[in-house]
């Protein structure tokens, strides 16, 4: 298994740019996801790095070699090593799942011992003369990433592969797909529009928005520190609120919270320990902006304790419940807030709320 | 195909093959054949066109407005008219018959109900004439070509019963209506598209049949065209009266691509649908199965009667197995020629058509499935003046029959290359390739053997089409040539009937292979 890196990679079809310069760095062993909402290019993304359309610009390169864009000719994706996995698995109609998975094989003395090695990797053991069509959707999903990890790719390629199961099969596919490719300690890369897939499977998020890669990050990293407001509600449930930045505290309606630092760098963005200077430093003036925080940062107590609200409607979900608040004041806000169980709350209940942890803050126009 | 002329974007869109069908650009070596498999398929219209109008629009007007031309376009559309109606009827009433009642014997039933389609009209038109010699004109050939077109209402209006949801009638049933109300307010109207479809294409083959008409003496366009080239000096006016035809049947195309394209789906959500519970026919059992043998009779006991009649009558006095035996050997010999043209014509057309989208490649396929317009004495003229004028040497030779067929059957081929390759979509392709195949390994392991049975079965099928071909063959052979179809037909034209019988008998065995063969991939093909 190797490394990915994608530099300024650009792509157009016709007058339509889809690409407009996208960095990618995938460290070897990685589950990488790319998120992005439909039509943001990411799909075009994932067929350049596997050879089946060329970049306009940029390179493309795979365990440091470089496969595409570069001074030499294009390597053809026969000879990239690059597994993938489409959307509907498109496993061959005609051959069986064993002839499937041994497809990508040589015709050697391993061959059989390598398919029975895949399907037990995806928990398929036994499966082997089966056709595809004798399968449910996620098994067939597991056979094509056996079909696609038997050759022992440099990278594993996913486009969407979860996308046609339905939801409740898609999270133990989605579980088992994941400890295969960790078992095979394979360096992946997952194209999903779906943000809990991207957190829940990947150990690198990138954000792909308007042709190029927005943010990259831990999907911790990424859910807490968004590098703005549209990558901080894309990626999960956001309470947003107006605020003015004085010092290192955002005022808003629920009073003055602590600003969580960052340090950006192109592109990407990480804690900083040592603060940093995006969220203004005690020398900055006021500033006016946004802050953002998540709906499991507010802590619903007792009227009287904090900013009091008031419930102006209960989403119970059993383990937790989603609960609208409505701030005092003239503009009447809304929040939302999760908390676990919740079964005792009702609608125009008094409550406190407090914020736990710090928030973030983007200013206007940024 | 509105979808299809949208501009396309940079957009992603979720399903397995559209990615590389939008996102491609259309590779030339596709491009190229196709649109010289086109030209081909445009030729003899655009060549007619230019033919009719050479002598000046006085000489178009003048044939045109001949009492003569009138009252035969008058007999044409009076004759497609009447065996439309005949076969509305008929293939409704059978197919109701079939898939809805307690007949006795249904699957037997179902099966003879639908043989006729395997018979040439000029082979029906044969048998009747052998066993009543002054059998002939408006009558005859209404019944002749009612007989052996109406499965093409039968077997579109089967398929629609079978599909359609037993929970819809029962809904109307629950809300209060009896059944025949709810035949009439439920069934019939989900059926109406599938029997307008067939409906038209009856009418289409009534218009562009030559065999029938000619043998039965019955004067409408193909045969007056026919005659009219045959035995004047002056090409011209069935030049113009081919024109007329074609005006007619692209009329009535369209208004099957009309229907076509306002058909509902029969059933919306998953799962598969319930059987449908026969009804019971009680007292009427007798009346149904005598009108089912009734039709079965006519359509297949009086050709199988007569064929068995001559025969017989034919081997007392001894069969001319070398007459025969030659005959059979120049149909394959011509037939294979023109099935391999007609899908090497096909394959860009069809993979174009499959896999990508676009202006561009919906008229490449519009401009292919012209011989579907186009009557087979209608290309067969066009190609004798081209040749005769532009093409002297191979005039009368077997280059321009095999090109007729091309243009006759190049739909069939189209449709079945599309339809293969439609099975392998592009995604396995790719996969193929990042598995380590080159292109031509892909093309080897995976797009062969996915679409190649389909484009084979597709050949097979033209093949054998053009074996029963008729007035391409009469009007194109090479002087001295006879195929099964052309002994056929002299005999039958001098009275030979005895004669013909044996042709009559090898055609009929081609017509009914392909019915046999289609049947088998079917069933294979959804067990």
């Amino acid at each position: 298994m190797s490394e990915l890196t994608v530099r300024g990679v650009c792509k157009s079809f016709g007058p339509h740019p889809v690409l407009t310069g996208v960095d990618l760095h995938v460290p070897s062993g990685t589950l990488a996801a790319v998120l992005g909402p439909s039509g943001c290019g990411k799909t075009t993304l994932l067929r350049i790095v596997a050879g089946f359309e060329s970049p306009d610009a940029g390179e493309v390169s795979i365990g440091g070699s470089v496969v595409a864009g570069g001074p030499g000719r294009a390597v053809p994706p026969e000879r990239r090593r690059v597994g993938i996995v489409p959307q509907e698995g498109a496993l061959f109609p005609h051959l069986s799942v064993a002839g499937n998975v041994a497809f990508g094989l040589g015709r050697g003395r391993r061959r059989a011992a390598r398919v029975d090695e895949m399907l037990e990797l995806v928990g398929l053991a036994g499966y082997g003369p089966r056709m595809p069509h004798q399968l449910s959707g996620g098994q067939q999903q597991r056979v094509a990433l056996a079909r696609a990890l038997a050759p022992d790719p440099a990278l594993v390629l996913l486009d969407e592969p979860f996308s046609a199961l339905d939801t409740g099969l898609r999270a133990a596919v989605r579980e088992d797909v994941r400890a295969a490719l960790l078992a095979a300690g394979a360096t992946a890369v997952l194209v999903t529009h779906d943000q809990q897939e991207a957190l829940s499977m990947a150990s690198l998020v990138a954000v792909l928005r308007d042709g190029r890669i927005v943010q990259a990050a831990s999907p911790a990293d990424l859910y807490t520190v968004p590098r703005d407001l549209t990558v901080g509600t894309f990626v999960g449930e956001a309470v947003v609120l107006p605020a003015v930045l004085r010092a290192d505290r955002a005022e808003c309606a629920l009073g003055a919270l602590p600003v969580r630092r960052l340090r950006r760098t192109n592109g990407s963005s990480a804690l900083d320990p040592a603060g940093g200077s995006a969220a203004g430093g005690s020398a900055a003036p006021a500033a006016r902006g946004s802050v953002l925080l998540r709906p499991e940062q507010l802590v619903l107590g007792p009227a009287g304790s904090g900013v009091s609200a008031r419930i102006t409607g209960v989403q119970f979900f059993g383990h937790d419940a989603l609960v609208r608040l409505s701030l005092p004041g003239g503009d009447s806000t809304e929040v939302m807030a999760r908390t676990l169980g919740g079964h005792e709350l009702r609608t125009d209940d008094e409550v406190g709320l407090t914020v736990a942890g710090p928030v973030s803050f983007f200013p206007s126009g940024s | 195909m509105s979808a299809a002329a949208l501009p396309v974007s940079g957009d992603e869109c979720y399903g397995t093959h559209c990615h590389s069908r939008v996102r491609q650009h259309i590779p030339s070596v596709l491009v190229v054949p196709a649109a010289v498999a086109a030209a081909v398929a445009l030729l003899p219209l655009i060549y007619l066109a230019v033919r009719a109008s050479e002598d000046g629009l006085g000489t178009v007007a003048d044939v045109l407005l001949r009492e003569r031309t009138a009252a035969l376009v008058l007999r044409s559309l009076a004759l497609a008219g009447t065996v439309t109606a005949i076969c509305l009827v008929v293939g409704v009433s059978l197919a109701g018959l079939v898939t809805r009642t307690r007949l006795p014997a249904r699957p037997v039933w179902a099966v003879l109900v639908a043989l006729p389609l395997a018979v040439p009209s000029y082979v029906a038109a044969f048998t009747w004439l052998s066993l009543f010699p002054r059998f002939g004109g408006f009558l005859g050939a209404t019944l002749v070509l009612s007989l052996v077109s109406y499965p093409y209402v039968y077997l579109p209006v089967v398929a629609a019963l079978s599909r359609i949801d037993p929970a819809h009638e029962e809904v109307a049933r629950a809300l209060g209506r009896g059944p025949l109300r709810t035949f009439l307010s439920v069934t019939a109207r989900q059926v109406r598209p599938a029997a307008a479809g067939g409906a038209l294409l009856v009418a289409l083959y009534v218009l562009s049949d030559f065999g029938a008409v000619a043998m039965l003496r019955y004067d409408v366009f193909t045969r007056v065209i026919y005659t009219s080239y045959r035995s004047s000096f002056d090409p011209t006016p069935a030049a113009i009266l081919s024109c007329v035809l074609v005006a007619i049947t692209v009329l009535i195309l369209w208004g099957e691509i009309r229907t076509r394209g306002s058909r509902a789906y029969a059933r919306l959500g998953a799962g598969a649908a319930r059987q449908h519970r026969p009804a019971p026919l009680r007292g009427w059992t007798a009346a149904a199965l005598a009108w089912c043998a009734l039709v079965v009779g006519l359509a297949v006991g009086v050709p199988l009667v007569a064929i068995g009649y001559w025969l017989a009558r034919g081997s007392s006095a001894g069969i001319d197995v070398g007459e025969l035996a030659s005959a059979a050997v120049s149909t394959l010999a011509v037939s294979a020629l023109g099935a391999l043209l007609t899908v090497a014509l096909a394959l860009p057309v069809g993979a174009l058509a499959g896999r990508y989208r676009g202006r561009r490649v919906r008229l490449l396929e519009q401009a292919a499935y012209a011989g579907h317009a186009l009557p087979g004495v209608v290309v067969a003229l066009s190609l004798v003046f081209l040749s005769v004028r532009y093409a002297r040497p191979i005039y009368q030779e077997v280059p321009v029959l095999v090109l007729a067929y091309a243009v006759l059957f190049l739909p069939a081929a189209v449709a079945a290359v599309r339809a293969s390759v439609a099975q392998c979509p592009p995604a396995l392709e790719d996969v193929a390739r990042s598995l380590g195949r080159t292109p031509g390994g892909v093309l080897r392991s995976i797009t062969v053997p996915l679409a190649g049975p389909g484009i084979a079965a597709g050949a097979v099928l033209v093949f054998l089409t053009c074996m029963k071909e008729l007035p391409a063959t009469l009007l194109l052979r090479p002087t001295g040539m006879e195929t099964l179809a052309t002994r056929l037909w002299s005999n039958t034209e001098v009275g030979a009937y005895a004669g013909a019988a044996p042709f009559a008998v090898a055609l009929l065995l081609l017509a009914a292979l392909p019915t046999a063969l289609l049947g088998h991939r079917w069933r294979t093909r959804h067990e």
